[in-house]
């Protein structure tokens, strides 16, 4: 007996596409209930207007604006270019008698800004140092780690593997964790967070330089071997000629990581920027927080820029 | 054996020939201002050496009867990044079409524009903005990985709509169909597996950021992390390493395999 070509059971299973939908989204709200249950999260905590008014003050604050909640405050803090000029009664009464919270502008904003970000000059500089040293260490060492991690260089399985598993370890450790158990072990300091930079950057290098190992042409170093070329020779004159484009590319890409991560590695006291932006954020200095998160993302956007206009001229 | 390298070539330029010097006078240059700049301390080796062994060696005898703990946390930490990953990979879905250059039009320079800026927060000064608003807890970290994530999502997004196959949705538009009906049947069809292949890519390195943003305190194992390396007490340490890097990898190894079944 003959079947008609589109009755068999995938057939039938392909014409019921909505099924499939359906179950993946079933499957979906299974997570995310199962999740917001059992971590106690609720969607109401975003619609209750403390949750925003919160928020929205951080953000003025990190802004040009000063909050005004206490009457003496309110007695000082009025005027347009001078910070002790004569009070506003109207605003003083609406702080002191009705509880009002106000904001207001401050003055000379611009250039009070420009001051500080010329008295945190160093711990900026600082960033991009550490960045510096820990990406130059990672690709250097990188070198010899990633010939062992190519299949095509390395006959023996024991060498491959390890060196292989001991990369992948090392890159599953975030780099703010690196930092956090260095700033731990040898105390706070610029100096734990090159290192956590350097063993980050490594893990990176050493992976993606390793892969373009793999690939090379295998051409030059078989002609190298037959006329009696030794394993330094080869690797000399066959391999590098043919990554090191590749590696200088990789080289930066993994600073432009670095130069974003050490802007954070502060948070856990591994030196740079972020020690300062720890420091303002519990003083609640938020202003000068908000300076610090200007410079970040400038460093960011900058670095991106760079770095993808660079690697476009090496590869 | 120089002279036989350049057989029947000109000989390069000299600025050519100095290049590869110049370049790495630059860098050591470079190093050498980083290096002599950097203010911080110098360590007596003769403590640190002898000090980090018994660091490692403790770290190396993990306390095992913080396992129970350790696994509700690091589940705590899983689920965040599942929430995280949910959020913004939905969220992700206009910015992902207006970014597209064939559905966005003249917008998708300003969609693309805002992936970028969104980008540019780094995680955990997102988390620090949303403890203000939530106060500490996992909802201020799903929330900074929801928002932050967008960006990469996005862009991932744009890119595999701006390479969709026309004729679906030219075939609609020749039977009348309005512009909801053609992305409904004719775009997101063919970029469904992809979007969701992309989901999971950030769902592995959302679960990479969710370790660490208790560090902030925003849920998450990074908060037990913190405060056992702050007290000193190693062996906990060690086995939180090893609980992170054991679920980072389970992570990764599976994710990889379902996204080459997706793809």
């Amino acid at each position: 007996m003959m079947t008609p070509p589109d009755s068999g059971p995938k057939e039938k299973l392909a014409r019921m596409g909505w099924l499939k939908s359906a179950v993946t989204i079933l499957a979906l709200v299974l997570v995310y209930a199962w999740c917001s249950s059992s971590l106690r999260i609720a969607p109401g905590q975003f619609t209750s207007g403390d949750t925003w008014k919160a928020m929205g003050d951080l953000v003025i604050r990190l802004g040009p604006f000063h909050r005004v909640q206490t009457c003496k405050d309110a007695n000082t803090a009025w005027g347009d270019d001078d910070p002790i000029a004569k009070p506003d009664p109207a605003k003083v009464k609406a702080v002191c008698e009705d509880g009002k919270v106000l904001y207001v502008y401050v003055p000379h904003y611009l250039t009070s800004q420009v001051e500080y970000l010329n008295e945190i000059k160093d711990p900026l500089l600082d960033t991009f140092r550490m960045a510096i040293l820990g990406a130059f260490f990672g690709a250097l060492l990188a070198v010899p780690f990633s010939l062992l991690a190519a299949r095509n260089l390395v006959r023996s399985k024991i060498v491959y593997w390890t060196v292989r598993i001991m990369l992948n370890l090392i890159r599953t450790v975030p780099d703010l964790v690196w930092a956090a158990l260095l700033a731990g072990a040898l105390g706070a300091g610029a100096l734990p967070g090159v290192i956590a930079l350097g063993i980050f950057s490594f893990g990176l290098n050493a992976k993606l330089l390793s892969e373009s190992v793999e690939t090379i042409d295998p051409g030059p170093l078989e002609a190298m071997q037959a006329c009696g070329a030794n394993r330094f020779q080869q690797i000399r004159y066959g391999v590098v000629p043919q990554v090191l484009p590749q590696f200088l590319a990789y080289a930066l890409y993994v600073l432009e990581i670095d130069v974003r991560a050490s802007t954070i590695l502060g948070l856990v006291g591994a030196g740079g920027i972020g020690v300062l932006f720890n420091t303002e954020l519990t003083y609640m200095r938020y202003r000068n927080v908000g300076a610090i998160v200007v410079v970040m993302l400038v460093i960011v956007w900058a670095m991106d820029f760079i770095s993808t206009k660079v690697r476009e001229r090496l590869i | 054996m120089t002279a036989a390298r350049n057989v029947g070539l000109a000989p390069l330029p000299w600025w050519r020939r100095w290049a590869p010097g110049f370049f790495t006078l630059v860098v050591l240059a470079v190093l050498y201002w980083a290096g002599a700049g950097l203010k911080t301390y110098t360590l007596d080796w003769r403590q640190t050496i002898p000090q980090s062994v018994r660091i490692l060696d403790l770290m190396f005898h993990p306390d095992w009867a913080y396992t129970p703990s350790l696994a509700l946390k690091l589940l705590e930490t899983v689920q965040m990044a599942l929430l995280g990953t949910l959020l913004a990979s939905v969220l992700a879905v206009p910015f992902g079409f207006l970014a597209a250059r064939n559905m966005g039009k003249k917008f998708s320079y300003f969609g693309k524009f805002l992936l970028n800026a969104i980008r540019a927060f780094p995680e955990i000064i997102l988390a620090i903005i949303f403890i203000k608003g939530v106060g500490p807890g996992p909802l201020a970290g799903i929330m900074a990985m929801g928002i932050h994530s967008i960006g990469m999502i996005g862009k991932l997004y744009a890119e595999s709509v701006e390479a969709i196959d026309r004729g679906p949705t030219e075939a609609m538009l020749s039977v009348g169909a309005n512009r909801i009906q053609q992305i409904w049947f004719g775009v997101i069809p063919q970029v469904l597996p992809e979007f969701s292949s992309y989901a999971l890519y950030r769902f592995e390195i959302n679960s990479r950021a969710a370790t660490i943003l208790g560090i902030v305190g925003a849920g998450g194992i990074g908060t037990d992390l913190i405060f056992a390396i702050q007290q000193r007490v190693w062996d906990r340490v060690g086995i939180i390493l090893l609980g992170i890097i054991v679920v980072v990898t389970i992570i990764d190894v599976g994710s990889g395999w379902l996204r080459k079944k997706l793809v």
